[in-house]
């Protein structure tokens, strides 16, 4: 017999106990579990090369060309058609990547661990805004960027993140993304406080690690340059305290939301890494100047992690300047986070909003409770041009799809009734 | 061109659908415009308005977008009812609201001294959360319709056990220490207290106590089948013993349809011992014999007279006298009038006039039609076709899933009402007209627009009843002139209204 | 609260549909809150069945 209230708080303690921190970088074959030679990790539930969307086939498309399997775009899509490549939900892997979200065996990736459960997580480094592999670009400059965030990007980090290693232990993520949600950060649309704050942790020891000049500045002034460098490490930090959580009897807590451009899917802590999966929502968002609602790809990315981890979406009352940015007022703002507190399990202990009063954000959404009240969670995302490549198209609030609840939800009667 | 989209699993609450409908009206262009969910009633009134439902794939969760233009404008327009709905035109410029709690539990933590919800949620769903309302210790105003007898009992059941009542389903109005909930008017706050089985009815015995200078503290609902054997009369029989031992109330009234015999009894006998003067009203039924301490009356106005004699300490077979003779006055005047055609057509938006209306009329006419019949055999096969004389209840079950009641929005009671005056055999047309909190804000001025400029050469007579008081929101001095000037025959009680005209009627049908 | 509660020092309303009830109750200074209310996203079969497996108790 269980008792779901039981199962539950035993969920959210385990979810709030995680303690993410960086430890090291490292390529992603040789530290990724289950990563072979030939595989492309991706964002969100399971999805075969035909059904993916343009963004997600333009990133898989870069990748195929950044690992040399094939040097022009044309024979890279042929190289796909032929090779029996291994895709994979990142998910499936520990890890987590942001859009398209693609990892290929030659890319480097954060390594986080979790000091309370000792699990690991892995995401890329993010490459910046514009024209970029992530929103499915796949031409000279993005491949060449690429190559050299592995080239120089990579060991500059890694040995920088080693010193701090050395004199810290990890670089604390929990307490990072605390102190930017005091700033103005919801850790999904917005990171550039967090982004700031990491930055000013790190370069101590890059400079006191760094034997050469010139790239040094170059790594500095490309992280200062993205707004958005944080989101990768804080997406490894959500999944790892996810992962932390297992698999807990009779819980209703969700684990995972994840969209990969065509479907949506989640992951229940009582239904093991079962994934529930329906049509990912297609995003009414704000539109950049040139793009119409037929531009807009559907939602995609693992990046909805941090909206099932407590921030993002759910934090908006802590950003009310991204809520301008999409269309809002900062009451907006208050009311999206007051009304994910209906569908949650409770208040995170970490994470607080100063503007109420220091509250700690809605955590841990409850699979019932979306069910109950026809409430499903909002993220707070950005939406990329459905043709590869052609970047993003726009930034809003988007609402979660209901039939992936359903059914997570009459998955659970039959297990447990 | 008539044509129909579908819009699917879209939530929308009847009030954004009616107000989206007359920002579309107002566009260039647009003849027609009707949203509806997609409830076999709605598909049913809009085949009749000439939209091509059969073959539609739509559930009561769907929403219809119906719109009347010429073809090439549909989709712009589609996109602008698609548009309005999610982004509502009328309220543009507001101050960034509080937040709104989205649950029962959301709404606690802002009032957690709440003791009653009112629920007026669609019937399918209002008795869960009706539930959900009890179990956290809340009182309930069910003012949702379709919602199962099962339900009901089993919701009654619970609030009995547990000290709490529920009021209805389909209860309309409320008044609690003198503050109306749902549709009330604006009535003096005094020594009665009232249980009633229905909202108009209600509404009415308050306004004519409020015409007489009499007060009411509490009117409690119970809705229209807590006196069947099946519910056998659980809210009732709360209410009335709340009532009586209320030290402020010294007269309890009751008020309804027949209850059935059993119900009836546990009623009358919990009246006669409640220590307090009692009366009852059940409309329709044949008058009795009045005890010390409990009058027995079968008409909404009579029944306000006697409990002002009551409270006045004067005799009510006087009171009650003086009024059948009032009433005979007016019988005489209906008969002497003119008009040409047969029948009577009654229009209404509140049940329970429409109810007495018809138990007056049947008084003086042979045989009435209706969707709701007082005479087994007589309901209409299609309620938007009545024949000969027909009593007609608008805010009937058929006509409220999915949309809203015609005390609302009075807009297809007065389309059919224009209708039927062009009917050449139609001699009178009786309505009513409720004003109140929760009303429409000028009814009367719909009903005349309606009936300028017909067609008709010689037009009915028509007949009207404006229940309201002088504190309400549409000013009802001005709703009873609007109607005068219009050349609408405007009376003081709705009782006084139907019998004018029926006996205006009379004789008519054989010619 | 109980039915004694409500008649003594009520009304005081928690509003769950037409918003026109819960305006009128403001604008008479009836101490109310409404409830932006959304159906369920289950059928009444799996909400009856995840009643039950809450034991009955609320969520």
């Amino acid at each position: 017999m269980f008792d779901i209230e039981k199962a539950n708080q035993t969920a959210f303690e385990r979810l709030q106990k995680a303690e993410p921190h960086i430890v090291d970088l490292g390529i992603a074959c040789e530290v990724i579990p289950g990563m072979e030679k030939n595989t492309i990790l991706h964002a969100g539930p399971p999805i075969d090369l035909e059904r993916m969307s343009g963004p997600m086939m333009g990133a898989v498309t870069g990748a195929v060309i950044y690992e040399g399997w094939a040097d022009t775009p044309q024979k890279a899509i042929e190289y796909l058609k032929e090779k029996n490549l291994a895709f994979d939900p990142c998910h499936h892997h520990s890890a987590v990547g942001p859009m398209a979200g693609i990892i290929s065996p030659g890319m480097p990736v954060w390594i986080v661990e979790d000091g309370s459960s000792g699990k690991r997580s892995y995401a890329t480094l993010n490459e910046g805004l514009g024209k970029v592999l992530r929103m499915g670009a796949f031409d000279q400059e993005v491949i060449e960027r690429l190559h050299w965030m592995r080239e120089v990007l990579f060991p500059v980090l890694k040995a920088g993140v080693e010193r701090y290693v050395e004199e810290n232990g990890g670089i604390n993520l929990k307490s990072l993304i605390s102190q930017a949600l005091h700033m103005g950060d919801e850790l999904h649309n917005r990171n550039r406080a967090a982004t700031s704050l990491f930055i000013r942790s790190l370069v101590p020891y890059l400079v006191e690690s760094s034997t050469d000049n010139t790239s040094l500045a170059k790594v500095i002034r490309f992280m200062a340059g993205n707004d958005h460098f944080f989101l990768n490490p804080g997406m490894a930090a959500a999944k790892v305290s996810l992962d932390g959580v297992g698999s807990v009897e009779g819980s209703t807590m969700v684990t995972v939301m994840a969209r990969n451009g065509t479907d949506f899917g989640i992951q229940i802590a009582g239904l093991e890494r079962r994934w529930f999966t329906c049509q990912a929502a297609l995003p009414d968002v704000l539109l950049f100047p040139g793009f119409t609602r037929a531009d807009v790809n559907r939602d995609i990315g693992d990046s909805a992690i941090m909206e099932t981890y407590g921030v993002g979406g759910f934090a908006l009352a802590a950003a009310p300047a991204i809520v301008q940015f999409v269309g809002g007022t900062p009451q907006d703002a208050i009311n999206y986070t007051r009304e994910m507190y209906e569908i949650c399990l409770g208040e995170n202990r970490n994470f607080t909003i100063p503007s109420l009063n220091f509250r700690g954000t809605p955590t841990g959404i409850d699979l019932i409770k979306v069910v109950e009240t026809g409430i499903t969670p909002i993220l707070d995302t950005g939406a990329a041009h459905r043709e590869a490549g052609r970047g993003q198209v726009g930034a809003g609030i988007v609402r979660m799809p209901s039939e992936a609840f359903v059914s997570a939800a009459t998955a659970f009667t039959d297990r447990y009734l | 061109m008539k044509r129909l989209e579908v819009v699917k699993g879209e939530y929308y609450d009847s009030v954004t659908l009616m107000l989206v409908a007359k920002e579309l009206k107002k566009i260039e262009g647009v003849a027609e415009a009707t949203l509806n969910m997609a409830t076999e009633a709605n598909l049913h009134i809009m085949k009749t308005a000439g939209f091509e439902v059969d073959g539609v794939n739509a559930s009561p969760d769907d929403l219809i977008i119906g719109i009347d233009c010429p073809g090439e404008l549909f989709d712009g327009l589609m996109e602008t009812a698609r548009s309005y709905l999610s982004s509502p035109p009328w309220k543009g410029g507001e101050e960034p609201s509080e937040y709104t709690p989205r649950t029962l539990e959301g709404a606690l933590s802002v009032l957690p001294e709440a003791d009653i919800a009112l629920i007026s949620l669609p019937g399918r769903y209002a008795a869960a959360e009706a539930m959900k309302a009890l179990e956290r210790g809340l009182n309930v105003m069910l003012y949702s319709d379709n919602v199962s007898l099962e339900e009901e009992i089993e919701l009654k059941r619970y609030a009995s056990r547990n000290g709490l009542i529920v009021m209805g389903p389909d209860c309309g109005t409320v008044v609690i220490n003198g503050e109306g909930l749902g549709f009330s008017n604006a009535c003096p706050v005094g020594p009665v207290g009232i249980v009633s089985a229905s909202g108009t009815g209600l509404q009415e015995v308050m306004v004519q106590l409020a015409r007489r200078g009499a007060g009411v503290k509490h009117g409690l609902g119970t809705g229209g089948r807590d006196v069947k054997s099946a519910v056998g009369g659980i809210s009732s029989l709360i209410a009335i013993e709340a009532l009586a031992n209320d030290p402020e109330i010294s007269v309890v009234v009751v008020i309804g349809k027949p209850p059935s015999t059993e119900v009836r009894e546990k009623l009358v006998q919990t009246l006669r011992s409640c220590g307090k003067q009692s009366v009852t009203c059940f409309m329709g039924e044949s008058p009795r014999k009045d005890e010390p301490q409990l009058k027995y009356t079968t008409g909404l106005e009579e029944c306000a007279t006697v409990v002002v004699a009551l409270l006045d300490g004067k005799d009510a077979g006087k009171a009650r006298e003086d009024l059948m003779n009032e009433y005979l006055k007016i019988e005489a005047l209906g008969r002497k009038s003119e008009t040409s055609g047969r029948f009577l057509r009654g229009l209404f938006t509140g049940g329970t006039l429409c109810y007495e209306a018809e138990s007056i009329a049947r008084r003086y006419l042979e045989s009435i039609y209706g969707n709701n019949p007082l005479k087994i055999g007589m309901k209409l096969p299609d309620s938007l076709k009545p024949i000969q004389n027909s009593f007609i209840d608008y805010g009937e079950d058929e006509f409220t899933q999915g949309k809203l009641h015609p005390m609302i929005d009075p807009s297809f009671r007065t389309g059919q009402l224009k209708m039927q005056s062009e009917d050449p055999s139609v001699a009178v047309v009786l309505f009513d007209v409720v004003l109140g909190y929760g009303s429409a804000p000028d009814p009367s001025s719909e009903v005349v627009g309606a009936i300028k400029g017909l067609e008709r050469k010689r037009g009915p007579l028509y007949v009207a009843y404006v229940c309201g008081t002088s504190g309400d929101p549409q000013c009802l001095e001005r709703q009873i002139a609007v109607l005068k000037e219009a050349g609408v025959r405007v009376f003081e009680s709705n009782a006084r209204a139907a019998i004018f005209a029926a006996a205006a009627t009379v004789g008519r049908e054989r010619r | 609260m109980s039915m004694k509660k409500l008649l003594k020092d009520g009304p005081k309303v928690i509003n769950m549909g037409m918003e026109q009830f819960y305006i009128d109750l403001k604008a008479r200074e009836v101490p109310a809150v409404r409830v932006d209310w959304k159906p369920p996203l289950a059928d009444r079969e799996l909400l009856g069945k995840l009643k039950k497996l809450r034991g009955g108790n609320f969520v």
